[in-house]
């Protein structure tokens, strides 16, 4: 199933924008997420856990490749929201970013159709209303979560600053055994870095 | 530069690139079954895979006749092709970028976009980077979970967990004298997975 790649779905949706100026607001909005004094880490997106990677794009017109070939004009605006999440379905998706991210409102009700995030299953239908079959999803680590990623990353920063140490002054075999079992056991009891962080 | 993931530390080493190119009912068609080839039978991946610069890459067929519409409240398309769109999210300058794809995976790019209208061939890479931009979409926000990582740097990570946490299992039990050989027999394994990363400071 192209939509899936491993333990990763990747969802792409086409949503049309409302007319009388919403895709200009909507813009004006999308562009100000990039903001990291509101979003330190980078994005409303970085509260739902599970996601990967994501991006909002506003397609407001089709690229025409100049005679003889023919200008195709679109009649609505839409809104192409791609993601790339832990999970095996689109519910999975909505329930995470509706507990977790307030902007869902506020960016999709520049949308037709929009039912808004008191039901999720009308939520979940409506998603699927707009969603694109994805015809080949290419994933780098197909199995490894959010959580397995960061917690990786976490590893590697660590242990790059115990070796750094440890080349600076080394240590007795004791007492490399000992502060690496500490670093070690630490690295087990710590939460991963949050997403967004790294 | 709304096409890159960022984080309040700085700009993320992940970039979006959106290309979005129209085809002709019969390409429509084969393009579906090669890009299922390419699905169904994973090693046709590997040499992208081998590339170590794309996390994730969406392609999606829109036929012309089924841009949607939640409810029918918006007005059906009548439109002229049906479209190609291409979403990636790469590591790394946009030129060596397209330039390495030119090189490296120009078989299965002309075998996808060969059926797009105006497509000019991976090679000379000249005119690709020029079709490339009349038909790509700056992204109007994205978002990543790891900025400041590529995916060689994620690689890294989750191998030298598996090595660390091994090492750690059984390596606690040996007297120091030898758990100090084990644990340059680490350094010696992981030392090209080390290094720093993080996003790029404004």
């Amino acid at each position: 199933m192209a939509n899936q790649n491993g333990a990763k779905y990747g969802f792409t949706g086409l949503f049309p924008i409302k007319m009388d100026g919403h895709s200009a607001k909507l813009r004006t909005l999308l562009r100000s997420l990039d903001d990291t004094q509101c979003y330190p880490r980078g994005s409303p997106l970085s509260k739902v856990p599970i996601v990967h990677m994501a991006r909002f794009v506003i397609v407001d017109s089709l690229p025409y490749q100049g005679a003889p070939t023919k200008l195709d004009t679109l009649k609505s605006h839409y809104l192409l929201f791609a993601c790339d999440f832990d999970g095996y379905s689109v519910d999975t998706l909505i329930h995470a970013m509706v507990d977790k991210m307030p902007e869902v409102t506020a960016i999709w009700d520049h949308c037709v159709g929009f039912p808004g995030i008191e039901s999720r299953d009308r939520l979940a239908a409506y998603f699927e209303q707009c969603q694109l079959k994805t015809n080949l999803l290419l994933v780098d680590q197909p199995e490894a979560s959010v959580d397995d990623i960061l917690k990786g990353l976490m590893y590697r920063r660590r242990l790059g600053e115990f070796i750094r140490q440890v080349q600076q002054q080394p240590p007795g075999p004791a007492a490399l055994q000992r502060d690496f079992t500490l670093m070690w056991r630490s690295l087990q009891n710590e939460k991963p870095p949050l997403p967004g962080e790294l | 530069m709304a096409d890159r993931a960022r984080n309040q530390h700085g700009l993320g080493k992940a970039v979006t690139f959106n290309v979005i190119t129209p085809m002709t009912g019969v390409g429509t068609w084969v393009v579906g079954i090669v890009l299922w080839i390419f699905d169904r039978f994973k090693w046709t991946q590997k040499t992208a895979k081998r590339l170590a610069f794309l996390p994730f890459v969406h392609w999606v067929v829109v036929k012309r006749n089924c841009f949607p519409r939640p409810g029918g409240d918006n007005p059906a398309e009548k439109l002229n092709y049906d479209y190609l769109f291409f979403l990636s999210t790469f590591n790394g300058p946009w030129g060596p970028y397209i330039e390495a794809f030119a090189d490296v995976l120009y078989i299965p790019l002309d075998t996808v976009w060969f059926w797009s209208i105006g497509y000019p061939f991976a090679r000379p890479v000249g005119p690709l980077k020029s079709y490339i931009k009349r038909n790509q979409v700056e992204s109007d926000h994205c978002y990543s979970a790891y900025p400041g990582a590529s995916v060689r740097d994620v690689r890294s990570g989750l191998a030298l967990r598996c090595e660390v946490d091994n090492f750690a299992k059984n390596a606690s039990e040996l007297p120091p004298e030898k758990f100090a050989v084990e644990f340059n027999r680490l350094l010696v394994s992981v030392q090209n997975k080390l290094g720093s990363f993080g996003t790029i400071p404004k």
